[in-house]
């Protein structure tokens, strides 16, 4: 059966590939030609067949953009310089015609639910509903304002040609930061002030828990990134709702008349207690999912779980009980409309591997056999290797820090507050940009000198882009966002102060991305990271990254940080660009993405300890932030695995996680692995492999494509990188 | 003996991350087995001292929970009698720090303790090195995917320590 390719139109609509449109452009520009330079119907047939055979081999829907451009060096080919030169100033005369308007098709392609790229382009946002699409509408305006009036030509320029990406361009005209390390214990304790009314500090576990997610809801309207809380926070609440609940039964047995025995007492007061935990965390669990931002997103949150964090033994004990109940009810999962149990996006989980519970023996070892079973269930939590931490995050006091990654996973620096004391909760960062090392590879043309001039002239142009984005938050004034900067997640200055202080001296961070070492070192010397000398110059870039970082922030005293970025949806633009600036080039641009940060290629037969342990060298050099992750297939009848890879991690690396499969057909009730397969027209589409439903409305499908877990289906490049993904144990 | 190979990072046969040897060699021939060219005693590569050094090195890692032996058939005569100077290699090597799993598709009692033509002069001393059996043929129609370590609901996961 010969396929029906599909092009990309300039509104993002995907339409079928029509052969005749090419052979119409082409005769038309030879009919404003010389007669002796004109083209016969057969040698313009020919043509158009031969763009046509160019466009079925990428394996993927073309923009029109690209087709002109084959259509371009195909005329060259032939001989044809005359038509092509007519067809050049073709495209140029309607290129100035559509830059008149740049938003009005954009936008209504978009309310039309016709426009592709944006349907695939954040996994986490259902662009069929009207808030969303209200979202998407302001950011439409944000990226034109911002691309037409608010950067600098140079950067616009190379953030449209893929050398480099300046993330959240469709929230840029405003004032707003990435991501953070929300205060949680300020706001619980001392009160905050939501919308206009006060919240004081709550009498029980579970108003705290609920207050909680208020605050995050408001938080997230408020920044485009993630925002990360610890349940240590919350766990003095226990300790409030227990007194309560002695009182109250001590009453009960009063006006009974009852004398109870002390160790019954106990008993039924600490089963209560159990009750209202439970009660808290489920609040958490289920209002964050059913949540809706003004982002048209479930807010971007990560519970931090850290035993380490607790401040006395009642706390520890306490904590430990609350962590006990998030796993459980994790693992319970939540119900989708169907009524049946289904694996949440939201909130991402991080456990923290530690002395207390990383072995048999130690005290806490239950709750790591309960997290070890909820990874397999529902892929999360992610883990934190206390000691590989305490190792890298040193502060100017020379002592060790354990703290979590904002969201997904921004790492802040370490850094002590104007008392010496270590500070983490209330910190942010200012925003990222990207930069596409593969681009630099390619540019260079194997020239390692060029190399590593390029490499310079791009790193400071990402420093450019990042000075703009700082600029942009100077003078933001507290009143922008009450809730951060007034009433305790970040801060509690005064209104109309400036966070102007926040921006400098590390309190906040500022991310340097880069993306694709993979193709960039392979475009280089041919090797892999995975071969010694590979593994050499991918260090050595990793390193030079960093000095750039370093020397910016000396000058600037803004804490610069190289940053391993979740190319989400932009993996696919970035392989795009690749394709249409260096054609199709073997084991560089040959696929509809590009690897992210320092990611081993998820083609690579690896297996998981010695990936883990290669790309923990790369990730101590990722001091803005990174993950890695291993592949697995369904682990759950064999938990005594995933603790090895657990145990694994605490020695050999700061931050990682397990992709493990559990998804979900809503027509038949199959419940395992949906698969990625190849349509009629060519187009990846998840199918169930049980009944072939391929109705993407009726399938549950979660799959870590960033930091979080996605359920709202992706782009052709990255649903192209999750078929190809390997196993790293099996 | 010759054995088709060796993965070593193996989740799906026993408990935690294994070594696994898939030796060569089976005169059951279930219908609807996984591995049919295993079958052949000739298929596969000569099971070495040097096969045998590998995988001992690649038993060292403390992530490594032990061995399993699979295939083919190591309950095969022949190929108990290759195995079981191997096995007190292992056991010399690591004492009981790591575990043996052997799949068989004979059942212990009445083929391996039985007299029968599975039962050889080393058979006792091969179970006494290994830490589970998992015996049993492979029956297609009780075939079952979500079964823990094994393909259908005849076989047992059998602890022999």
């Amino acid at each position: 059966m010969k396929k029906q390719m599909k092009i990309t139109k300039r509104s993002g609509q995907e339409v079928p590939f029509d052969i005749a449109k090419i052979e119409n452009a082409i005769r038309k520009a030879s009919q404003a030609v010389d007669y002796k330079d004109a083209l016969s119907e057969g040698r313009i047939k020919l043509i158009a067949e031969e763009v046509a055979g160019v466009c079925a081999a990428r394996d993927r829907a073309m923009h029109v953009e690209e087709i002109q451009d084959v259509v371009e060096t195909k005329l060259m080919e032939f001989g044809a310089r005359e038509i092509a030169k007519k067809y050049i100033v073709y495209r140029y005369k309607q290129q100035l015609l559509r830059q008149a308007n740049t938003t009005d098709k954009q936008i209504l392609s978009l309310i039309e639910c016709n426009n592709e790229d944006v349907k695939q382009e954040n996994s986490n946002k259902n662009p069929t509903i009207n808030s969303v699409q209200r979202d998407y509408m302001a950011g439409e305006v944000s990226k034109d304002v911002s691309a037409r009036l608010l950067l600098p030509a140079d950067v616009v320029q190379a953030h449209k040609e893929g050398v480099i990406h300046f993330h959240d361009m469709d929230y840029y005209a405003q004032h707003m930061h990435n991501c953070d390390l929300v205060n949680l214990e300020d706001m619980l304790q001392n009160g905050t002030v939501i919308s206009g009314t006060m919240i004081e500090t709550p009498k029980s576990f579970s108003t705290a828990c609920n207050i909680a997610t208020q605050i995050i809801a408001q938080v997230a309207s408020n920044q485009y990134g993630g925002q990360s809380i610890s349940l240590t926070h919350l766990a003095p609440f226990v300790e409030v709702s227990r007194k309560a609940i002695q009182n109250e039964l001590r009453e009960e047995c009063e006006s009974a008349g009852v004398k109870m025995a002390k160790k019954d007492f106990d008993r039924i007061v600490e089963k209560r207690v159990r009750k209202e935990i439970e009660k808290g965390v489920q609040t958490i669990q289920y209002q964050v999912v059913t949540l809706m931002t003004t982002n048209g997103q479930a807010p971007f949150v990560t519970v931090y779980m850290y035993l380490g964090e607790a401040r006395s033994d009642r706390e520890r004990a306490d904590l430990a009980m609350i962590i006990e109940e998030v796993l459980k009810e994790r693992i319970k999962g939540v119900k989708n409309e169907k009524g049946v149990y289904i694996t949440p996006a939201f909130p991402k989980l991080i456990y923290v591997l530690e002395k207390q519970n990383v072995t048999e023996k130690s005290k806490y070892w239950y709750l790591t056999e309960l997290a070890a079973k909820c990874t397999a269930k529902r892929m999360v939590p992610d883990y934190i290797s206390e000691k590989k931490m305490l190792e890298y995050k040193v502060d100017r006091n020379g002592n060790g820090n354990v703290y979590t990654c904002m969201g997904c996973r921004s790492f802040l620096t370490p850094y002590v507050d104007e008392n010496g004391k270590p500070k983490y909760y209330g910190r942010f960062n200012q925003g990222v940009v990207t930069l596409n090392l593969v681009d630099v590879a390619l540019s260079a043309h194997g020239d390692m000198k060029k190399f590593w001039e390029i490499f310079g002239e791009r790193c400071e142009l990402c420093h450019k882009a990042l000075q703009c984005r700082h600029e942009r938050l100077t003078g933001t004034l507290s009143d922008a966002a009450p809730i951060l900067w007034q009433y305790g997640a970040l801060t509690r200055l005064k209104k109309g102060e400036k966070i102007d202080r926040y921006l400098h001296g590390g309190y906040s961070t500022i991310s340097l991305g880069y993306a694709g070492l993979w193709e960039c070192v392979f475009a280089l010397n041919g090797k892999k990271l995975t071969e010694p000398e590979g593994e050499k110059l991918g260090l050595e870039i990793m390193k030079k990254l960093n000095e750039y970082t370093a020397k910016w922030k000396k000058a600037e005293n803004i804490d610069y940080s190289l940053y391993g970025t979740p190319l989400e949806s932009t993996t696919y633009k970035f392989a795009k660009c690749l394709q249409a600036r260096f054609g199709v080039v073997k084991g560089v641009t040959d696929r509809n993405y590009i690897t992210n940060s320092y990611h081993v290629h998820v083609t690579e037969p690896i297996d998981a300890f010695k990936k883990l342990e290669l790309e923990a060298k790369f990730q101590k050099l990722s001091p803005g932030g990174a993950i890695s992750y291993v592949e697995v297939p369904n682990m759950q009848n064999n938990i005594k695995a995933v603790l090895a890879i657990m145990k694994f991690i605490y020695d050999h690396i700061m931050y990682a996680e397990l992709n493990t499969k559990s998804d979900y057909c809503q027509v038949c009730g199959f419940d395992g692995e949906i698969e990625i397969v190849k349509d009629e027209a060519g187009k990846l589409v998840w199918k169930c492999p049980k009944c072939g439903n391929t109705d993407e409305s009726k399938l549950n499908v979660a799959r870590r494509t960033c930091g979080y877990i996605g359920s709202q289906f992706w782009n052709q490049g990255r649903t192209q990188e999750i078929k190809e993904r390997v196993l790293h144990v099996s | 003996m010759n054995y088709a190979s060796v993965r070593t990072c193996d989740i799906a046969n026993g408990e935690g991350v294994r070594v696994s040897l898939f030796v060569s060699g089976c005169t059951h021939h279930c219908k609807g087995c996984f591995n049919q060219e295993a079958w052949d005693f000739a298929y596969g590569e000569p099971f070495t001292r040097k096969v045998e050094d590998e995988i001992l090195a690649a038993l060292e890692p403390d992530f490594i929970d032990g061995l399993t032996i699979l295939g083919g058939e190591p309950m095969e005569p022949e190929n108990q009698r290759a195995l079981v100077p191997f096995l007190r290699r292992v056991r010399d090597r690591f004492g009981l720090s790591k575990t043996v799993w052997i799949y068989t598709g004979c059942v212990l009692e009445t083929e391996l303790k039985a007299q029968t033509r599975w039962r050889t002069e080393v058979t006792d001393e091969m179970l006494s090195l290994a830490d589970v059996l998992v015996d049993g043929p492979f029956l297609e129609a009780k075939k079952d995917i979500s079964l823990q370590f094994r393909g259908s609901s005849n076989q047992r996961i059998i602890r022999l320590r």
